[in-house]
């Protein structure tokens, strides 16, 4: 779901955008501070991506500063985070600086393709101590070398974002707002000429999650047979053919969106919230936010190309979930496992959880997938003091 | 820029001629300078380095444009005020600098030929023609880079030759050559001047050089063309004392600072005031008196010095005399030493002795450093 | 014997012994070659050719290769058109404020490529001024093959405008002049003079336009995600099925990509060299 990286040429400003440095842009463009804000997050983007990590100053966080008695006491021990990209602010910005000052650990994050990042990981080209996916297919791609359980945070659902200077923008703005029926934003997607964008279904799971949205959309909604096929074109669902044109880089396509170059574009809630874009909610039953939905979800496939050259795989729809493991590498120290384990406690934590919930995102019950013993103790003792505070 | 300056330089504007009356701007100074050149007529601008001349020519030539005024050629409008500059390729400007400026991409034979369009016998005849009139009939399927300095020269001016052109300037083409070959191709060059009948322009700083080419001579000091004349009289009158001292002159000295002989020779009342302008080239130890001699065209000045050393120079030994010293309100603080030959059949006078050295014509200058008329 | 008294002496092979500082600065020098050749040994290192038959023999799986090398070759054409004419009025300083045309050179050199995609889909997308012109033309510049040419020309650009100002700055304007003061029109004089010199630098500089068209990639994310030329398809493969099936990608860039650059500064150094040999046989 998550948002890869891109070209390395950009660590060093990358660094900087991440640590809250926003590029100045000419006041000409038709959208600057839109513009800003996407470059300072693609940047950060590339540089979380790449090796160079970014270590958020607590000034990003508009909290006070060394001295503060909120602050506890240095420690040694880094987490060292790699996340979807999709959490790159929430991470970066909130949670980070608040887990350096509730913990005194060290925060580093690198935001990416939940799937491209787990491919690094496995191949040994990054070494993170903890691992937060959008769905757990790629946490399973790293088991049981790497981990054997992890933790379910929060939801994601999709949602449609429009730019507001769209000739479809009134027909959006109406469906948001209930005055007109939801079919009218499928017809409207429909119709030749329209500019969708939408990320590679073969590398990110938010491209994969939208072509479902549109399966459970033609099949619960009773759309217009051939809905789907008008819409991202023909072949999509056995992983051939479709609309080329539609398919951009995930950092590009808000960029795109916030441009005005294309009327409405695939987003997570959370992408939504923190870059204030227009955007219809869809409803749980196609939304792939929802786990109590998981078995109609599953009704919805899709062909993608296999993990190695010339073969394929299907994927079943399944709730974007954001969920998160520490890793087990021989070479890193016991501090920095502890760091690792000790921020998965703090995602579990109401401090933790509340920035989640105010980035965007749904909140789910904290659940441990896998045997409960593999968890660390510090993220064991975290779940059950949550599931105290739920019955409670 | 006063046309003045060069009003005895002849008519240009006579078909053929090079007309310039221009003013080119520079970061130092501006250059003003108007002069002509008849058509086959040669002529040199003289000036020490850094005075303008170089930019003078270019400007002639093209190659840097002019501020006001206005460049003629043969009828033609080079440049003219008001930014109508012809395009170099229509100028016909003929320009040879120091640097010879081949193209190093290309053999000799192509060089020489590089004005000529086609490519048929006609051309190779051409070229083989110049090539040998230049003695370089072996180097035609040389490259540049291969070649000696003076051989370089040779073809600079063979494709010189080959080219339409109806000026020739020549910008210190014969600088670091040696003084056999420098006569060589000054004859060539103006040889082919003089075929076409076109004006012939060489800038330099070596006076015997500008003298030895040209009719008349333009001197340029800080952009300025001082003084316009004969190659001869220029150099025997010259109109103030700094065209003097470019022109060789070492000293200036009060006429009534100098020791005559026999003593009133030169009456006090027509040179009191001025200067004497002293050249090494015009002083003589003197073999007797004046009258003894057989009278001179030019008048002459018999003045004593100091032999303060003698010392051979080429073949000859040449005496070193102390001028003015003995001055009673010398300006020119401890007087001059100058050197002249001793002339066969006369003692080799002791150092510390008295000597009569004779002042050939001298020009004298007034209090400001101009002429005395 | 007379004849044995005026034969030369023999000659010093070594002029001077070698010296330990320069040892230890070739040796400095090679260290410095091998770090920077690092990354393809690494390559090379990592390479199985089971993935690499794997990756390459796929169907389709060399369109990539043909999309780059076209693109690349169009960029360089556009580039040669429109870029040659601008690095030869700077390099004659012809242009009213020079400095100023220099650094608007700069500016997409200086720019990330990624930032410079992103400007660019504010500057061409379909729904500016621009991209509206395009569409008359039946060209977009959003994903398609001449948006992956218009980031070409950006992210290239510079390398060669720059190096061609170079080139032509090396050649002066004496030689220029000389041939116009033969007859020779503007040009005439830049085909038979001012060009056969400045060519190897321009070789040069097109060279390394080459490679960096056929790299680029911050700007080619972002508006042309499609068609995939070679670095497109390097990173889809890495998020696809991960670095294995990418690698043979980078090595089919590199293989591809190399010669030209290569044979380019093979035959301006023997240019170069050519002229000082020359130079040094002259004895006046």
């Amino acid at each position: 779901m998550p948002k890869p990286h891109y070209g390395s040429e950009m660590r060093g400003i990358g660094g900087s955008a991440a640590s809250g440095t926003h590029l100045a842009l000419p006041g000409a463009l038709a959208k600057p501070r839109a513009l800003a804000l996407g470059l300072a997050l693609g940047l950060a983007l590339t540089a979380c991506s790449s090796s160079a990590k970014s270590v958020p100053q607590p000034k990003a966080s508009g909290v006070p500063s060394a001295g503060s008695s909120s602050h506890a006491r240095p420690r040694a021990g880094t987490a060292d985070v790699a996340f979807a990209g999709s959490l790159l602010a929430v991470d970066n910005e909130v949670v980070g600086p608040g887990f350096e000052r509730a913990t005194g650990y060290a925060y580093t994050g690198r935001g990416g393709g939940s799937i491209g990042l787990a491919h690094e990981i496995a191949a040994g080209e990054i070494t993170p101590g903890v691992f937060e996916s959008v769905g757990a297919a790629p946490i399973a791609v790293l088991e049981p070398k790497f981990t054997r359980w992890y933790v379910q945070l929060a939801a994601s659902p999709l949602v449609l974002a429009y730019s507001p200077s769209s000739p479809y923008a009134a027909t959006f703005e109406a469906v948001a707002a209930g005055k007109k029926p939801l079919e009218a934003l499928f017809s409207a997607m429909a119709t030749p000429g329209f500019r969708l964008g939408r990320t590679n279904p073969a590398t990110d799971p938010q491209g994969q999650a939208f072509v479902m949205m549109l399966e459970l959309a033609q099949a619960s909604l009773h759309l217009p047979a051939g809905t789907l096929e008008k819409i991202i074109g023909k072949g999509v669902l056995h992983g051939t053919g479709g609309r080329q044109s539609q398919i951009f880089s995930e950092t590009a396509l808000d960029a795109h969106l916030e441009a005005g170059q294309l009327d409405a574009a695939s987003a997570f809630l959370s992408q939504a919230v923190q870059l204030h874009l227009h955007y219809v909610t869809l409803p749980a039953s196609i939304d792939l936010g929802n786990p109590a939905d998981a078995s109609s979800y599953a009704r919805a496939s899709l062909v993608v190309p296999g993990s190695t050259p010339g073969t394929t795989t299907t994927v079943h729809g399944a709730p974007l979930v954001i969920d998160a493991t520490t890793l087990e590498d021989p070479s890193e120290s016991a501090a920095s496992s502890q760091a690792a384990a000790a921020f998965v406690a703090y995602l579990a934590s109401p401090a933790g959880r509340a920035a989640y919930q105010k980035e965007g995102f749904t909140l789910l019950p904290e659940k441990i997938s896998g045997p409960a013993s593999a968890a660390p103790p510090a993220v064991r003792r975290a779940v059950s003091r949550a599931a105290s505070r739920a019955t409670s | 820029m006063s046309h003045s300056t060069a009003g005895t330089a002849g008519a240009g504007d006579t078909a053929g001629g090079l007309s310039a009356s221009i003013v080119v701007r520079r970061r130092s100074f501006d250059v003003r300078a108007a002069f002509d050149v008849p058509a086959g007529g040669r002529f040199a601008l003289f000036g020490p380095s850094g005075s303008g001349k170089t930019t003078m020519l270019e400007a002639i030539a093209g190659t840097v444009p002019i501020e006001s005024g206005r460049i003629s050629l043969a009828g033609r409008v080079l440049s003219e005020r008001g930014g109508s500059e012809l395009p170099l390729a229509e100028r016909r400007v003929g320009l040879l600098r120091q640097s010879p400026g081949l193209f190093p991409h290309m053999s000799v034979a192509a060089n020489i030929g590089y004005s000529l369009r086609s490519r048929g016998a006609d051309t190779r005849a051409k070229v083989a023609e110049l090539a040998s009139r230049l003695g370089i009939e072996g180097l035609l399927g040389a490259r540049p880079a291969a070649l000696s300095g003076g051989q370089r020269q040779r073809v600079a001016i063979a494709r010189l030759l080959a080219s339409s052109f109806e000026v020739l300037l020549l910008d210190e083409p014969f600088t670091g050559l040696d003084a056999a070959l420098r006569r060589e191709l000054a004859g060539v060059l103006e040889e082919a001047a003089a075929l076409r009948d076109a004006p012939a322009l060489l800038v330099t700083h070596d006076l015997a050089e500008a003298q030895s080419f040209a009719e008349r001579i333009g001197v340029i000091d800080a952009g300025r063309l001082l003084q316009v004349g004969e190659s001869r009289e220029l150099v025997r009158r010259p109109a103030s004392t700094r065209v003097a001292s470019l022109l060789g002159y070492v000293a200036f000295l009060p006429a009534d600072a100098l020791a005559c002989r026999p003593p009133g020779a030169t009456p006090e009342g027509t040179l009191r005031g001025r200067s004497v302008g002293i050249h090494p080239d015009a002083l003589y130890m003197a073999a007797g008196p004046p009258a003894t001699r057989a009278p001179h065209a030019e008048p002459s000045t018999i003045v004593e010095g100091v032999v303060t050393g003698v010392r051979p120079r080429g073949p000859a030994l040449h005496v070193e005399v102390l001028l003015g010293a003995r001055a009673p309100r010398s300006s020119s603080r401890d007087g001059v030493v100058v050197a002249t030959p001793v002339p066969p059949g006369l003692a080799v006078p002791e150092p510390g002795s008295t000597v009569a050295l004779e002042l050939r014509d001298p020009p004298s200058f007034d209090s400001s450093g101009h002429a005395a008329g | 014997m007379s004849s044995r008294v005026d034969r030369p002496a023999p000659r010093l092979v070594l002029t001077r012994p070698i010296r330990l500082s320069a040892v230890a600065a070739i040796a400095a020098g090679v260290v410095v070659w091998l770090a920077l050749l690092g990354p393809l040994g690494a390559l090379l290192a990592h390479i199985s050719p089971a993935a690499t038959r794997a990756s390459l023999g796929a169907p389709g799986a060399l369109s990539p290769l043909f999309v780059s090398l076209e693109a690349s070759a169009l960029a360089l054409g556009v580039l040669v058109v429109a870029g040659t004419p601008l690095a030869w009025l700077m390099a004659r300083d012809r242009l009213p404020a020079p400095r100023l045309f220099e650094a608007g050179v700069l500016v997409p050199l200086l720019m990330p490529p990624l930032v410079i995609g992103l400007l660019l889909v504010f500057m061409v997308g379909p729904a500016t001024p621009l991209g509206g012109a395009l569409a008359h033309l039946h060209l977009s510049a959003s994903n398609t093959f001449f948006a992956l040419v218009v980031a070409e020309v950006y992210e290239s650009a510079p390398y060669y405008v720059l190096g061609a100002q170079s080139a032509f700055a090396a050649v002066g304007t004496e030689l220029e002049e000389n041939a116009a003061l033969l007859g020779d029109s503007r040009a005439r004089s830049f085909r038979r003079v001012t060009l056969p010199l400045a060519a190897p630098g321009l070789a040069m500089s097109l060279a390394t336009a080459w490679a960096r068209a056929m790299g680029a990639f911050g700007a080619v994310i972002v508006i042309a995600y499609h068609p995939y030329g070679l670095p497109m398809q390097i990173w889809v493969s890495l998020q696809e099925s991960g670095l294995a099936s990418a690698l043979p990608f980078a090595l089919l860039l590199i293989v591809v990509a190399l010669p030209l650059p290569l044979v380019a500064y093979l035959w301006s150094a023997r240019a170069r060299s050519a002229r000082i040999e020359a130079r040094h046989l002259a004895v006046p």
